[in-house]
């Protein structure tokens, strides 16, 4: 897949197996798009301590 | 410099990405013989922000972000555009969608101009909280660049209703405490509870559904027993469909990401978006319609043809295959040059995208408006409110396509730059 400066597919989670285009390198704006979800917090993933907020370390 | 950050010299756009853009500026420009020095200012951008802004990571690390905003034009109003989160965001790409907003807001008669921007980021490999320090920071970070009077933006890709909240608190939290409920507005595409307006989901799609009952009525026709394919069942193309079968249309085809289903005795809306919910935003595998190769879906038997998910989809190789009397273009820019033509040549009416799902920015203008004037609007009038200010755009473009002999995309084209004109014209160029 070519990297166009305004493409959206690469991202996509639909873009493994989406049938709307082939042109999946110069998509600019699509109904259909979904963001892959975001990223779970840091410290749920690897289960450490929050840092705490710095000023309360003063 | 504004507010000590940069602000790059405007340059003229680029050709490459979005040439549509471009050439339809320009066939337009000769088309209404277009001032020259109206063409001069309309061919850059008027102000270009970069903005380099460090945010602190859940992790304790502070990364760097890049942000822009490209404000086209504001000869009628306020600039107004979307921010869009994604790692392909850059000011090429910021510029040209930016002009496209100054034709689209001037042709829908709102007054506003046009604008773009974002950061260049994939939102996908930071968490929530993280995604809000970057849209906070960034708001900060460009200060008086926007504002509710100055450029207001609103969701575009991957940023949405509560992204919209985020910039506004952080905007009004900058303001002294008597002032800071007066720019709520700041944003549109705020959530219901937070400013933001009844009914604006469905705005675009009704939108779209407008346009073509603007069109049948034009034409002593009547969309019931009309039949009607759908590319694309997200926001656009669902409400699109839910208001045509109100109307007594039947959908016979529709297409999204998963593949395509028909049914030539109709399927019902309601039904098929219930489906799809339960499978995942698939609507592959829905009982009451059979299964369709995707390469055959716009050759489809049908009365009105609606592409309401991406561009380039109506093209040289498929033109002339469409059965459909009507193109409405949901979606922005589904019809390319050369599948233009062929469709122009065989007689087939395209109702242009800069006017068809023009209802999205209508829609962010009413909320605008309400939150200015302190006011809650209702569903219905909302509704009603759409559908004057559409009907005054879809007559003002079919007039004047009657009257030059040019298709309606031309006839939107040559209406939005010459409002914008005229502007300029009676104000003159400072000093």
């Amino acid at each position: 897949m070519n990297i166009h400066p305004i493409n959206l597919c690469p991202k996509c989670a639909h873009a493994p197996y989406c049938v709307l285009t082939h042109a999946k390198s110069m998509v600019f704006s699509c109904s259909e798009y979904d963001e892959l979800q975001y990223k779970a917090p840091i410290a749920q993933l690897i289960n450490i301590k929050v840092r705490k907020p710095e000023l309360e370390t003063v | 410099m504004i507010n000590g950050q940069i602000v790059e010299k405007p340059k003229p756009v680029k050709r490459g990405m979005l040439d549509n853009v471009l050439e339809q500026f320009n066939n337009a420009a000769d088309s209404i013989n277009l001032n020259p020095n109206v063409r001069k200012i309309l061919s850059i951008t008027n102000t270009e922000i970069i903005i380099h802004f460090p945010v602190r990571m859940d992790s304790g690390e502070v990364e760097i972000f890049t942000g822009y905003r490209v404000q086209h034009n504001n000869a009628l109003g306020p600039y107004k555009g979307g921010l869009r989160y994604h790692p392909t965001v850059d000011i090429d790409a910021a510029r040209a969608l930016a002009m496209w907003m100054t034709w689209k807001t001037s042709l829908a008669g709102l007054p506003y101009g046009g604008a773009k921007g974002g950061i260049q980021i994939d939102p996908s490999k930071y968490s929530k909280t993280e995604l809000e320090r970057i849209t906070r920071r960034f708001t900060y970070a460009l200060g008086e660049n926007i504002g509710p009077e100055h450029d207001i933006p609103a969701p575009d890709v991957n940023t949405n209703d509560q992204t919209m909240a985020w910039i506004a608190d952080t905007y009004m939290s900058t303001k002294n405490t008597s002032e800071r409920s007066k720019n709520q507005h700041v944003v549109t595409g705020k959530p219901v509870g937070s400013g933001g307006l009844e009914g604006r989901d469905r705005a675009t799609g009704y939108g779209v559904f407008l346009t073509i009952k603007f069109w049948a009525e034009k034409n002593n026709e009547t969309l019931a027993g009309k039949t009607f394919i759908v590319q694309g069942f997200g926001n656009v193309g669902y409400w699109a469909a839910h208001f045509l079968e109100n109307a007594g249309a039947k959908m016979v085809g529709v297409q999204d990401a998963f593949g395509s289903v028909q049914n030539k005795e109709g399927i019902t809306v309601e039904d098929l978006f219930n489906y799809g919910k339960a499978n995942n935003g698939s609507i592959v595998g829905f009982p009451e319609a059979t299964a369709l190769d995707g390469k055959n879906f716009f050759g489809l038997d049908c009365d009105i043809c609606i592409p309401a998910a991406l561009g380039n989809q109506i093209t040289a190789q498929n033109a002339a295959s469409i059965k459909a009397t009507l193109v409405a273009e949901g979606a922005n820019g589904p019809t390319d040059v050369e599948g233009e033509k062929i469709l122009l040549e065989r007689g087939i009416t395209i109702i242009p995208d800069i006017m068809c799902n023009s209802g999205g920015v209508i829609g962010s203008y009413f909320e605008w408006l309400q939150n200015r004037n302190g006011e809650l609007w209702q569903m219905d009038e909302i509704l009603e409110k759409l559908e004057k200010k559409l009907l005054a755009t879809f007559k003002k473009v079919s007039d004047y396509s009657e009257e030059n002999s040019v298709d309606m995309r031309t006839a939107a084209f040559a209406i939005a730059i010459s409002r914008i004109e005229k502007a300029y014209i009676l104000r003159g160029i400072f000093p």
